[in-house]
């Protein structure tokens, strides 16, 4: 006689731990990277990241070919090193992030998901700031990643032991610098992204923002308006980065304005923290 | 000392004298309940305010005045209350481009528990064979069944579900209704809030009603119904002879209309247990056959159309 058997179906409550707020910070960080990178997305949504990626990455993988191949640095060095690069990708940085702020946080205020978060073990400020910190990690690897790939080709080059024991400090410099550029551009770019209902155009505005209101300020600056040099983001990220690194790559608006990187230095923190309570406030009301 | 049917004994969520205006526009006035363990019903028309006070119970939305409380503690101040509460709010709250195992695995994390139940509770909503489309593809019901997921796997103490049976065919509806009934059983405080009367017929035995932002009516059906008793009860009555009983009945004190149809009259009455006397004595009395007496208006439909007129 055939034997049968009927399972039980029913809801088997869960017996674990509830990690609660520690769980939740980490669950909306990995999501931010896995966003920012297009992963586990269509094809089409890892291009832009990952060329971007790539673009930063090239002119320093093709100076540490030359460089291996010459067996010698010096001149490349001078042309090209870490102050000088941080200019080249800080306009990639720019572009990244302008379009990554915006898919972190339009589409969540624009199809309503913010009540997914706001109905879990998470503050407001914990979904910020694990946005911001998804960002800011993938911000920093951008734009440290060809400082390490440079550091370790000179490195190869120049004997390694005594090279690294020589410059070790250039690594916690450059991704300092790399942090200070990611201080300097996200937290405005999630402003704008937080009052926008269009990733796109929440890019667009920004980077219309930095580069045209850099150039004014700039204009300004050299019309005797100096007073205006600490206003633009993008020549103080610059001239802190160059202050931490020890060079001068460029004459930038504050410095040519009279005043001191730390100023530039605080000017930066000071616009991070504003953008950080707007778009606190505008997310806790949306909740 | 006597309690309103608004409020429970042992509450797990408490609304105390709660209101919230948008500007000039007054969305809940101060409407004081609370739901225990067991599943309620809320109850409104479109518009009624039955989503504001969800979200204001779940801490989403600040409250103008009053407070609310799940577990003792505000959950506005004490982000630890979400532990054990889920909330599937009437929007699609989901991401289209995750597919719905994502989704509710990425439910599970932010909720701190395993992973472990992600497939089970998909598997309970019946979406296992989609589990791997994205949710962009899916029908309306199919994204309310995903949200049922992603909250069920967080196994919560508080379920509130706005809407929750919205875009779902017969089947599904019958489906989710059972789930919400088991979880009921098992302890939970459900909350389903619903415009649908049957919806909430089906599934609740007790129903808070809201109408024009206040609370019009809460606790049993059958005993809302007694409650009001400025509204005639109407009553079918079929009967042998019904032209003769109602000539009869028309003189009655404890009636205020009749209407014959065919074999059957329709009574209005103020005094239920007065005519459920009367009537069988009349019967006697004319030696006619009774072989139907029920009230027409205890289902929850009539209930509430009263509740709406009323506010009117």
């Amino acid at each position: 006689m055939a034997e049968g058997v009927v399972f039980d179906l029913g809801w088997r409550p869960h017996e674990g731990p509830r990690l609660g707020r520690a769980g939740a910070r980490i669950a909306v960080y990995k999501d931010g990277l896995r966003r920012v990178l297009g992963l586990r997305r269509r094809a089409r949504r890892k291009v832009f990241p990952f060329v971007m990626l790539s673009a930063a990455l090239v002119p320093g993988l093709f100076v540490v070919g030359i460089g291996v191949v010459l067996r010698d640095f010096g001149e490349i060095a001078n042309f090209f090193g870490h102050a000088e690069y941080f200019n080249f990708t800080r306009v990639l940085a720019l572009i990244f992030i302008a379009l990554a702020a915006g898919e972190l946080l339009v589409p969540d205020r624009v199809n309503g998901t913010l009540s997914v978060y706001a109905s879990r073990p998470l503050t407001t400020t914990d979904y910020v700031a694990m946005r911001a910190a998804s960002l800011a990690t993938v911000v920093a690897a951008f734009l440290w990643i060809p400082h390490l790939a440079l550091f370790l080709g000179r490195a190869w080059v120049g004997g390694f032991g005594s090279y690294v024991a020589a410059n070790v400090e250039i690594l916690w410099e450059t991704l300092i610098a790399s942090l200070v550029y990611f201080a300097a551009f996200a937290p405005l770019a999630f402003l704008i992204a937080a009052f926008s209902k269009r990733a796109a155009v929440a890019a667009g505005l920004f980077i219309g923002v930095i580069t045209i209101g850099g150039q004014t300020v700039a204009g300004l600056v050299r019309s005797g308006f100096d007073v205006l040099g600490l206003f633009d983001l993008s020549h103080n990220a610059g001239y802190v980065k160059d202050w931490v690194l020890g060079a001068s790559s460029q004459r930038w608006s504050p410095e040519l304005a009279g005043y001191e990187p730390w100023m530039s230095l605080l000017v930066i923190i000071g616009v991070a923290a504003l953008c950080f309570l707007g778009v606190h406030a505008r997310h806790r009301s949306e909740r | 000392m006597t309690t309103s049917p608004a409020v429970v004994a042992n509450p797990t969520v408490e609304a105390r004298e709660v209101s919230k205006w948008f500007g000039q526009k007054v969305a809940v006035s101060d409407v004081t309940c609370s739901f225990g363990p067991g599943l309620t019903g809320l109850l409104g028309p479109n518009g009624a305010g039955k989503t504001t006070l969800l979200r204001m119970i779940c801490g989403l939305l600040s409250t103008s005045d009053g407070s609310v409380s799940i577990h003792g503690t505000d959950p506005r101040r004490d982000h630890r209350v979400y532990r054990t509460v889920a909330l599937v709010p009437e929007e699609d709250a989901v991401y289209g481009f995750l597919s719905a195992r994502r989704f509710v695995t990425y439910a599970a994390d932010l909720s701190g528990v395993s992973r472990a139940g992600v497939d089970e509770a998909i598997a309970l909503v019946e979406l296992i064979s989609a589990a791997d489309r994205p949710i962009a593809e899916f029908s309306k019901g199919m994204r309310q069944r995903a949200k049922v997921a992603a909250a069920l796997v967080t196994d919560p103490d508080v379920l509130v579900l706005d809407e929750p049976l919205n875009g779902t065919d017969p089947v599904q509806r019958a489906h989710l209704i059972e789930i919400f009934k088991r979880l009921a059983r098992s302890g939970k405080t459900v909350i389903v809030s619903s415009h649908v009367l049957a919806e909430v017929e089906r599934m609740a035995d007790r129903v808070i009603a809201i109408v024009d932002g206040r609370l019009a009516a809460a606790g049993d059906i059958h005993a809302i119904r007694q409650a009001m008793a400025d509204i005639p009860y109407r009553l079918r009555i079929d009967i042998e002879q019904p032209r003769r009983v109602a000539a009869r009945l028309i003189d009655s004190d404890n009636v205020s209309s009749v209407t014959v149809t065919g074999q059957t009259l329709r009574v209005e009455t103020s005094d239920l247990p007065a005519l459920g006397t009367e009537l069988p004595r009349l019967a006697k009395d004319l030696g006619v056959r009774l072989t139907v007496f029920e009230p027409e208006d205890e289902s929850l439909e009539s209930v509430f159309r009263y509740l709406v007129r009323r506010r009117k």
